[in-house]
This record gives structure tokens, sequence and C-alpha cells, in this order.
């Protein structure tokens, strides 16, 4: 078979008749153009506002990117220098431990004092506190224990020490003290030398420790 | 290889009625011809950059047509679902009143018999036919072997005489009917 014979007469008339309907009338040509002229345009106008768009957020990147990598190190610095200030405190915590748990209960003490000198966070005075009472009630000294233990508990009364009081070396004191004889002087006990220093948070007052 | 970069304009120029010929035979109904050859063109002007001059203009033109085509045709169909779409078969302007009537009906049994047919037949038919391409042409056109072009031609060269003569037949008995 021949593959590109002709149509049939009747199929070859509806053909033509059917390109005639949908060749393109005359003003088909100009009419589409203009279209897509209008239509490429407005796609060339939004390019170009992206584009504006974009230098715009590359020129506030420019001046931004400094400042971001300046607070970055600023920051990095900052968590570096708490991170070594947690340590120290840590190891002078732990110092005053080891102190206490081989017998050397004023030096024990005398650690937990320099500790309350130079940390001063509460986070640092509620694990310090723990020491203290332990130091005291070590060097036999519980009425003190207490008295620090209340004082504390005034300053910070959410404390988790606030159940010492009372019993602060795990036994009771016996019946509380009044008000008045609160305010009182300690009377030492036989063969206990006082403490010659305050202790606390807010300040520390003597400067002679017994060695 | 260098190679210019495609003027959008001298395309159209020189491809716009191939292209508006295109759409009838990738299925493209009359009143959306417009739109897709705009569409098409559009097309073109954004992928410039990836026109590497291997190919005529005309056979990459094509490859855009066919989506181009696919994506009028998928709209049609959602259209068809939310309600019917007015009927867009429009007679030559020249035409004598008396034609007019004639060469609708003509026309309109020639769209549905092609809307009928497979869509690679059709495509093959229409160049052939309606656009009055060669064999050769339509296989570098579309990419295919020339034997499969005179397969496809052969179906549907087959196919559409005998639905239109079918076609003829009923509606002539419909009318004669009517007519009694």
């Amino acid at each position: 078979m021949e593959p590109m014979e002709p149509l049939g007469r009747e199929a070859s008339e509806a053909i033509d008749a059917f390109r005639r309907a949908r060749d393109p009338d005359a003003g088909a040509e100009h009419r589409i153009w203009g279209s897509i002229r209008t239509e490429l345009q407005a796609n060339e106008q939004l390019k170009q506002r992206r584009r504006h768009r974009k230098r715009r957020v590359r020129r506030v990147m420019r001046v931004l990117r400094p400042i971001s990598v300046a607070v970055l190190l600023a920051v990095s610095v900052g968590l570096l220098l708490h991170q070594r200030h947690v340590r120290r405190e840590r190891a002078m915590l732990d110092r005053a431990r080891m102190q206490l748990a081989v017998g050397e209960h004023m030096a024990g003490y005398r650690t937990l004092v320099e500790h309350s000198r130079e940390f001063q966070s509460r986070e640092a005075a509620e694990r310090r506190m723990g020491l203290v009472v332990d130091a005291l009630c070590k060097m036999d000294m519980p009425l003190r224990a207490n008295e620090e233990l209340e004082r504390y508990l005034e300053l910070n009364p959410s404390t988790a020490y606030a159940d010492w009081v009372g019993r602060p070396c795990g036994t009771p004191l016996g019946p509380r003290r009044t008000a008045e004889s609160w305010s009182a002087p300690i009377e030492p006990r036989a063969g206990v030398s006082p403490l010659p220093l305050e202790y606390g948070d807010h300040h520390v007052s003597g400067s002679e420790i017994p060695d | 290889m260098p190679y210019e970069v495609l003027d959008v304009s001298s395309a159209f120029r020189q491809h716009f009625r191939f292209v508006w010929g295109t759409m009838t035979a990738l299925g493209v109904p009359a009143g959306a011809v417009d739109d897709a050859v705009q569409d098409v063109f559009v097309v073109a002007h954004r992928r410039r950059g990836d026109y590497d001059g291997r190919a005529p203009v005309r056979a990459w033109l094509y490859g855009i047509a066919r989506g181009v085509a696919r994506n009028h045709r998928r709209r049609r169909r959602t259209q068809r679902v939310l309600g019917p779409a007015p009927d867009a078969s429009t007679p030559a302007p020249s035409a004598p009143p008396e034609d007019r009537i004639a060469d609708r009906e003509t026309v309109s049994q020639v769209e549905r018999v092609l809307a009928g047919m497979d869509g690679k037949q059709r495509e093959v038919f229409v160049l052939t036919h309606v656009e009055g391409m060669t064999a050769p042409e339509i296989a570098a056109l579309l990419g295919i072997k020339l034997n499969t072009v005179y397969s496809r031609l052969r179906l549907a060269r087959r196919r559409f005489e005998r639905e239109l003569q079918a076609m003829r037949t009923q509606e002539g008995n419909g009318t004669d009917g009517a007519a009694r």
C-alpha cells in the first residue's frame, strides 16, 4: 500500500473545511504576539522585583553577618568563662569536702569561707550550706550550725536544708530557744574554741583563722 | 558548539502558523488555541537558554507544544466536570451563509472523529493532512522511525474515513427520521 496515498474525496473535503475553519483569523498573529509581549514584560518586571529583593536581603546580611559573628563570639567566650567558673567553684567545694572527710575540719571550714567570698550565686550557696553544717557539726558546734541554717532559711525560704533546722547534726538540739535567747551571744562550750569569723553569704568578718 | 540564544520574536514570526496548526493536531479545542499558542511561546522564552541549536527550532517548539496541549486538554476535562464548555468551532469568516452551516457541521464531525482517535495516530494524521507535512518531516519532528509514521498514518486514515462515513450515515438517518 502506498503510504502517502491521498484521502478519499469525502474525507478530503471534510479536512479542507476543517483546515479553513481552523486557520488563524487575520488578526490572530498580531493579537497573540501582543499578549505574549505583555506577559513577557510582566514576567521581566517580576524577575526584576525579585532581583531587587534579593539584593536588599544580601545588603542587610552583609551588615548583620559581622554583628552576628561578634555576638556569637561574645556568647561563646561568655560560656567558656562560665564553664571555667563553675569548674573552679566545684573544685573548691570538692576540696572542702575532702578536707572534712580526712579530718581537717578547720581547713575545710576555711575553704568554705573562701568559697563564699568568691562565689556569690544562690546555687553555690545551696551546695555550700550542706558542707558548712557538716563542718560545724564535726567541730562539735551544732548550735552554730543551727544558727547558720536559720539565717540561711531567712534569706532562702525555699532551701532544701529547711528540714535540717532544729537537728543540724542529725539529732534534735533539745528545747528550742526563745527569741530573746537567740539574740544573746553564743556561749562557747568547754574545750571548743569559738569560730573567729562570721560565716555567711553576705559578709565574712574576722581574719584570724586558727590552724 | 557555540550557538545563539533563541530569539522568541523571530521564532514566533516564522513558526506561528505551525504552532497554531499543531494545537489542532494535539487535540486542543478551537476556543483555546489562542491561549495555547501564547503559552508555547512564553514557555519557549523562559526556556530559551535550554535550546542548544542541535535540533531545528520547529522540533523544539513542537516538544513544548505537546506539553502545553496536554495541560490544556487536562484543563478542559476539569471544565467539563464543572460545566459544559461553549462550542468554539467557527467557520471561516469569508464563507457564504449557506456554506457556513454545512461547514460547521463538517468541522464538528471532523472534530468528533479526531477526538475519538488515538492521540499518536491523530498527531500524525493532522500533521500530514491538515499541516501538509511529509512523512520524513514528521519522523524528524516526533523523533520516530519513518515506518512508524507510515503505519500510524495508515491506521489513522482508515479509521478517519470509516468513522466519518459512519457518522454521516447515522446523522443523515437521524435527520431523515426527524423530517418524516
